[in-house]
């Protein structure tokens, strides 16, 4: 349909241990992993750190793109200002750091926001980086995400490298009309051409409509494997092992 | 702002969970009728455009970055109940693939990304529109409609600030005191607001201008009107 398809399906995917993984068993681990860490807390610094480790440790199995990771973790900047504020403005005991007046209890509430959206990040990263999106997709259903909902979410990813690509013509002529570099105006001509966007993806949305009634059937995800019970024991490792250092570190 | 793991104690994020389930079965079961079709395209292509709209971002200062959240946006284009549903895709895409917001916090996310915006700036334009429609040349007419859903989009926005606030204030740490978070939330987002209104309302006007029928909210009063190029060359290239 679109260059883009081709250029998802050329960006091949390492084969690691983690994506030997069947995607159901993935995705519950993840989920049995993260609320663990959501559950440790804050006056334990050491489990923090210990699960900040398993992340990083599956996240390096996983074969992902650290230098990607890096750029997502800039996701964790407005956190470090949130993090900031809560230890200036934190309920006493207060101790001197570097010269500053910090709230303890305020620090390590801040410090433990942002140690627990890394490790989301980090271990999101490794299952994103492990699985392709039509297997996430059916990781969702065991999380008991119903059919509609799934089916919703694969046409969502397939649909985004559409739009991607569509933007980045729109912008390239945007570009070309303007001749202009300046920024205030690229913004401008960014969101009027977002307009024209949603029209040229709405109408994309009637076609496509047409074409599944025409051939009678949904859209409908593949379904991948479901996973044997040794799949499941693996992928619930992190999770253990979280699970032990929250209850013997904290 | 997508909310990350462990920014609020579980069982909080396990009561937004269930309302965010609760909320998104409604929405799709009304997003289905009102589409006459299992809702598939048309809420996927949104949210696909969602997704992408949120790459244009605006700098503001301090190395942080502002982009559309889109809810609002998306409830005035195609209603309150799909824009919902596609609030709902596009915070599972970012929380499994993108890594952008939490995984336990993906219920957290879609009340206050989704419902709450959505709801609000649709039910304030609907409040507004007897003003927007009032007579005037259609260029006018589009420039009302812009400002009213600048107005309104910024203001869903302030009220996803106050859920958020809540959320954090029931469910977060205890160890700064509640006006505090309300002052920094809320005061990030005046900004956040102010480019969610004023991105809106350039989108808004864009659609109104070469599809007015388009734009669910005020498409009772526009079916049959011309795309309108009398001003300007529309924007299509």
């Amino acid at each position: 349909m679109s260059s883009a398809h081709r250029q998802e399906r050329a960006a091949a995917r390492l084969h690691g241990p983690v994506s030997r993984l069947p995607p159901g068993p993935k995705v519950a681990g993840l989920v049995a992993f993260l609320v663990v860490v959501a559950v440790t807390p804050a006056t334990a610094p050491a489990a923090l750190a210990a699960e900040g480790l398993i992340a990083a440790a599956v996240a390096t199995l996983a074969l992902v793109d650290w230098r990607a990771v890096a750029g997502r973790l800039t996701l964790d900047l407005p956190l470090a200002v949130l993090a900031l504020a809560t230890a200036l403005a934190g309920r006493p005991p207060h101790v001197e750091v570097a010269g500053l007046t910090l709230s303890q209890p305020g620090l390590r509430a801040g410090l433990a926001i942002v140690a627990r959206a890394t490790i989301g990040i980090v271990a999101v990263s490794a299952v994103a980086a492990s699985s392709s999106v039509p297997e996430i997709v059916d990781g969702l259903r065991r999380l008991g995400a119903p059919g509609w909902f799934r089916q919703l979410v694969a046409v969502t990813a397939r649909q985004l490298q559409v739009l991607r690509a569509d933007l980045a013509k729109l912008r390239l002529a945007v570009a070309v009309r303007t001749g202009s570099g300046r920024r205030t105006l690229a913004l401008a001509s960014g969101a009027r051409s977002l307009g024209s966007l949603f029209v040229r993806s709405t109408e994309r949305a009637e076609r496509l409509r047409l074409a599944a009634e025409l051939r009678g059937g949904e859209l409908a995800p593949a379904a991948t494997p479901a996973g044997s019970a040794a799949a499941w024991a693996v992928a619930l490792v992190p999770a253990a092992l979280a699970l032990v250092a929250r209850v013997g570190l904290g | 702002m997508h909310i990350p793991d462990g920014w609020v104690d579980l069982p909080t994020s396990a009561a937004a969970g269930v309302v965010a389930v609760g909320a998104t079965a409604v929405a799709g079961r009304r997003a289905a009728a009102a589409l006459r079709e299992r809702a598939t395209t048309l809420p996927a292509v949104v949210a696909a455009y969602i997704l992408v709209a949120q790459l244009l971002v605006v700098p503001v200062g301090l190395g942080t970055s502002a982009h559309l959240i889109g809810a609002g946006l998306a409830a005035l284009l195609v209603g309150p109940s799909v824009a919902i549903v596609c609030v709902a895709v596009v915070v599972v895409v970012q929380a499994l693939v993108l890594a952008d917001g939490g995984v336990t916090a993906l219920g957290l996310n879609l009340v206050n990304d989704g419902i709450v915006p959505a709801l609000v700036t649709f039910g304030i334009f609907l409040a507004l529109r007897p003003a927007v429609l009032r007579a005037g040349t259609p260029h006018l007419r589009r420039r009302r409609a812009a400002l009213g859903a600048g107005g309104a989009a910024a203001a869903g926005s302030l009220a996803a600030a106050g859920a958020a606030t809540l959320a954090f204030v029931v469910g977060g740490t205890d160890a700064v005191p509640a006006h505090v978070v309300a002052a920094s939330i809320g005061g990030a987002h005046l900004l956040l607001a102010a480019v969610e209104g004023a991105l809106t309302g350039v989108i808004l006007a864009a659609v109104l201008r070469l599809r007015p029928d388009m734009v669910r909210v005020l498409r009772t009063e526009m079916v049959g009107s011309q795309p309108d190029t009398s001003t300007e060359p529309a924007e299509v290239p």
